[in-house]
């Protein structure tokens, strides 16, 4: 008699095919270089976002990190940056430029739509621009200025004075056709109109909720932006949810969520990631080593972002080149950063930081020395400078370094620049350290607004330690915006100040104005030509390029890493979870 | 009872009023501009000039202390300098039920934890058990307890990674749900924040109760005959408890300090976390709010213990 198993095996065998055919009929099956989705309901992007809380929603207001991640996922605007940092058209499918380089029109896509299916046009863009430069929104960030404030009449709109540029500069041509007036023929102005600030807004949704109109971007299953994804959930304590905004005009997103998740450190945003918690998360920097042996994890990318050290030219004895040179290359960076960095923010003379536009690779430290510094020519220029300055290394003024509080790794930094500017040069430099908005404070006593120069000799400070992150990706942002005549941002009197030195900077001053208007293809040569002569002046001492990092899981694909570390709305379509 | 009450509650105020003030001035004369720190880089004096008058800081301190002192006593804690257009009392809505819940919770571990536990090692005193128990609550009370949360995350993780169970090392969960994915956000911070109170209740339950089974009216309920377990429950268990009431007031004020390392360690968005990163970012509004909520919170937890003692004990008359 014949076993009743015997047919078993048969039967598991068909079972098991008849699931697999299932499973994969229900499944997502797409692939893209060799790597399997997964399940839609696995389709779920978590980032750890170091943040109690983003400070604003609202486009116009957002001007932190955490706040401009949040706000492009849901909003976006005439046009964007890719993520090799170029212009693209994002709600315009093309813009047209005045024969006097003034005027830009904008043309829109068809049928575009809020998320929540109302129709956006024109009105809607010249709505959200007036807006975003009206003193009630702009008040609330500062920053409307930098990105908007080449529109022709900003300032008076800004200022109040004006009710609205509507009609004036920021026209309405018909319902699909926009045009924005600037002041002054600018190349970067589109650059500028990537940030945030000129993002479209959906006015009936402010119209209702007032300033409260961001705790309602989740009503009516999304509203407010035509960004790629819309507010599923917004949990000030916890997290924002997102999910796709169905009515996006471009390549839909292939994630079904993606979770911001608020942490209050990075120590316990990287440990929700070591728990499965996250998907990507910033690193402790005592974990950096740790998780770049695990390669496929560890992403590492050039912020744009310079620290650098500023000298005031109108506070001896920094009016003399000789002098600031030999402070410059009696620095170590190479050691400096090794020490505190583990090599991860590399040094630098730049101003125009790796990975931004305009960046010269062939461009020399003061002097032709290298990033390590050179002791002996430092001390040689040191000792031409007190000649020239007629000064002994007791006779030479005292001089102080001024630098941010609570920042223990700066503070290292600027104890070994102490030593080293002690050991090569002799020079004892002592400091004085404040609060952040006291620096601030400092700084704006610093740059000289009177017509006799000689009344702002030795006041301010005299040397302190800053930082600057990119605006939007031009060389304008670097140049003629920290060092351009008349700039809000030449704090150190760059170009004027008693120096013999000063005319040769006021002719790169005019070279960076030049390149400012310029729309041909001379603009970056100019500016990495005046990067160079300022390099050569010591207009600051750049000591390190920031470099990020984050843990990102290896079966998150489509990322790319770049400097600006925002993703392109249109590349979140590229972006999923594989099979793990 | 009713004079007692209205009496604390005048006392409460001036302390209220005493800490609005503390904490007005404090924040008055800190170091620094908030105005410039929301400005950062781009600072212009138009922009600051509108935000100064915008925040009131242009008036005179007096009339600003007093402008707070009336929105105080509305429940309007102004606007977050930090998170635009947020009033603080929408920041403080989201964290109180949050610490409410964890404080609670934690309070509850620890009178079920402690008290068993030093009961149990005074009625077993000098053997073993009381041995081990006296021995195992001195450690976790001796331990920071940021050092326990710590280690307790590092083994989750750890032990996540090797054996492929996913347990919450961070985050809360959505507050009083108690589902079990919920359950498994909030059972490891609760038990740690529990540790060290819990250790300390052993202590003083098992201090307290070798004093009352010396006691004359022990051993009188022993000689009527009476079963072990009623003369511990019913006679000396309770009068152990006594001390313990005093001690629960000055608890409330353990627990919102430890508040601190568990919100932060573990990720929680209650009040503690809110109020460390006001300091941080020098939200004054916030930081001023969360002063006298936690000072509030002390005070009231040592009018309630004023209260519950003399319900506990009919020997203590109030007034």
């Amino acid at each position: 008699m014949r076993s009743s198993k015997q047919w078993l095996p048969g039967l598991l065998v068909l079972m098991a095919l008849i699931v697999a055919g299932c499973t994969s009929s229900n499944n997502s099956t797409s692939t893209n270089n060799n790597q399997t989705a997964a399940p839609k309901l696995q389709q779920i992007y978590r980032l750890g976002i170091v943040a109690n809380d983003i400070n604003s929603f609202d486009p116009g207001i957002a001007s932190d990190k955490n706040s401009v991640e949040a706000v492009m996922m849901v909003f976006t605007g005439l046009v964007q940056l890719n993520d090799q940092l170029q212009v693209t058209p994002q709600l315009s499918t093309s813009y047209d430029l005045s024969p006097d380089n003034l005027t830009y029109t904008f043309h829109l896509a068809h049928n575009l739509k809020f998320s929540d299916g109302t129709p956006l046009n024109a009105q809607d863009v010249v709505y959200s621009l007036d807006r975003a430069l009206s003193p009630t929104v702009a008040q609330q960030n500062s920053v409307t200025a930098t990105y908007l404030g080449l529109i022709k009449d900003s300032a008076q709109r800004l200022g109040g004075q004006k009710k609205t540029l509507i009609g004036d500069s920021i026209k309405l041509l018909d319902p699909s056709t926009v045009s924005l007036t600037l002041s002054h023929p600018s190349p970067y102005f589109l650059k500028a109109l990537t940030y945030p600030t000129s993002f479209i807004v959906e006015k009936s949704v402010i119209d209702k909720w007032g300033a409260k109109w961001t705790d309602h971007l989740s009503d009516r299953g999304g509203q407010g932006g035509a960004g790629p994804f819309v507010v599923k959930n917004y949990d000030h304590s916890t997290g924002i949810q997102f999910v796709a905004n169905r009515n996006y005009s471009g390549p839909k997103p292939r994630l079904q969520e993606v979770d911001m998740n608020f942490y209050k450190t990075v120590n316990a945003s990287y440990t929700a990631y070591q728990d499965s918690q996250l998907d990507q998360s910033s690193i402790p920097p005592a974990y950096d080593a740790q998780v770049e042996a695990k390669n496929n994890e560890f992403h590492r990318f050039n912020e744009l972002s310079i620290d650098y050290i500023a000298m005031n030219y109108l506070y001896k004895p920094f009016d003399n080149i000789n002098i600031r040179q030999a402070f410059a290359l009696a620095i170590n960076k190479d050691a400096l950063t090794k020490a505190l960095y583990n090599g991860l923010n590399p040094a630098t003379c730049h101003i125009i930081p790796q990975g931004m536009a305009g960046y010269n690779p062939k461009l020399t430290c003061p002097d032709g020395a290298p990033t390590k510094g050179d002791s002996a020519k430092a001390q040689a220029l040191f000792q031409a400078g007190l000649q020239q300055e007629k000064l002994t290394l007791a006779t030479l003024p005292p001089i102080k370094i001024t630098y941010e509080s609570n920042s223990p790794l700066l503070d290292q930094e600027i104890t070994v620049m102490r030593q080293e500017w002690l050991q090569v040069l002799g020079v004892t430099v002592t400091t004085q350290v404040i609060g952040f908005d006291a620096l601030l404070q400092q700084l704006t006593t610093t740059v000289c607004t009177q017509s006799n120069l000689s009344k702002c000799q030795n006041k301010g400070l005299q040397m302190w330690a800053f930082a600057w992150g990119a605006d939007y990706p031009d060389p304008q942002d670097w140049t003629s915006l920290q060092f351009g005549k008349g700039a809000p941002n030449n704090i150190w009197n760059y170009g004027q100040n008693l120096c013999t030195c000063a005319p040769d900077q006021q002719a790169v001053q005019q070279e960076m104005t030049t390149a400012d208007s310029d729309f041909g293809s001379d603009r970056i040569s100019l500016y990495q030509d005046a990067e160079q002569k300022l390099v050569n002046d010591v207009a600051w001492i750049p000591m390190f390029q920031r470099t990020g990092t984050y843990a990102l899981k290896s079966y998150v694909t489509g990322v790319v890493d770049n400097s600006s570390t925002e993703i392109p709305p249109n590349d979140w379509s590229k972006i999923y979870i594989t099979v793990h | 009872m009713v004079q007692f009450l209205v009496k604390r509650l005048i006392g409460l105020l001036f302390v209220v009023i005493g800490v609005t003030f503390i904490t007005f001035i404090v924040g008055y004369k800190a170091p620094g501009d908030p105005i410039y720190s929301m400005l950062g880089f781009h600072f212009t004096p138009q922009a600051y000039r509108t935000l100064r008058h915008a925040y009131g800081f242009d008036l005179p301190w007096y009339k600003q202390y007093l402008r707070y002192l009336y929105n105080l006593f509305t429940l309007n804690f102004g606007l977050s300098y930090e998170y635009k257009n947020r009033a603080v009392v929408d920041i403080l809505a989201g964290g109180i039920p949050v610490s409410l819940e964890l404080g609670m919770w934690a309070l509850l571990a620890q009178l079920l934890i402690g008290i068993p536990l030093g009961a149990i090692a005074a009625l077993k005193a000098n053997t073993w058990i009381d041995t081990l128990s006296t021995g195992s609550m001195l450690v976790l009370y001796i331990v920071p307890v940021f050092i326990v949360a710590t280690y307790l995350q590092f083994v989750i993780v750890q032990g996540g990674q090797l054996t492929g169970i996913f347990w919450p090392a961070t985050n809360w969960g959505t507050p009083w749900s108690y589902t079990w994915s919920n359950l498994q956000y909030k059972l490891v911070p609760i038990l740690v924040y529990a540790a060290t109170g819990a250790a300390y209740y052993a202590r003083m339950t098992r201090t307290s109760m070798l004093e009352v089974l010396r006691q004359d009216y022990v051993r009188t309920a022993r000689a009527k005959g009476l079963r072990e377990n009623t003369v511990i429950s019913r006679h000396a268990l309770r009068n152990a408890l006594l001390p313990l009431v005093t001690v629960g007031g000055v608890s409330v004020g353990f627990l919102v300090t430890g508040a601190f390392f568990i919100e932060d360690i573990f990720n929680i968005p209650g009040i503690a976390n809110i109020t460390l990163s006001s300091i941080t970012y020098r939200d004054y509004p916030v930081i001023q709010a969360t002063t006298v909520l936690l000072a509030l919170a002390v005070v009231v937890g040592n009018v309630l213990s004023d209260i519950l003692y003399t319900v506990v004990d009919p020997r203590i008359k109030v007034g």
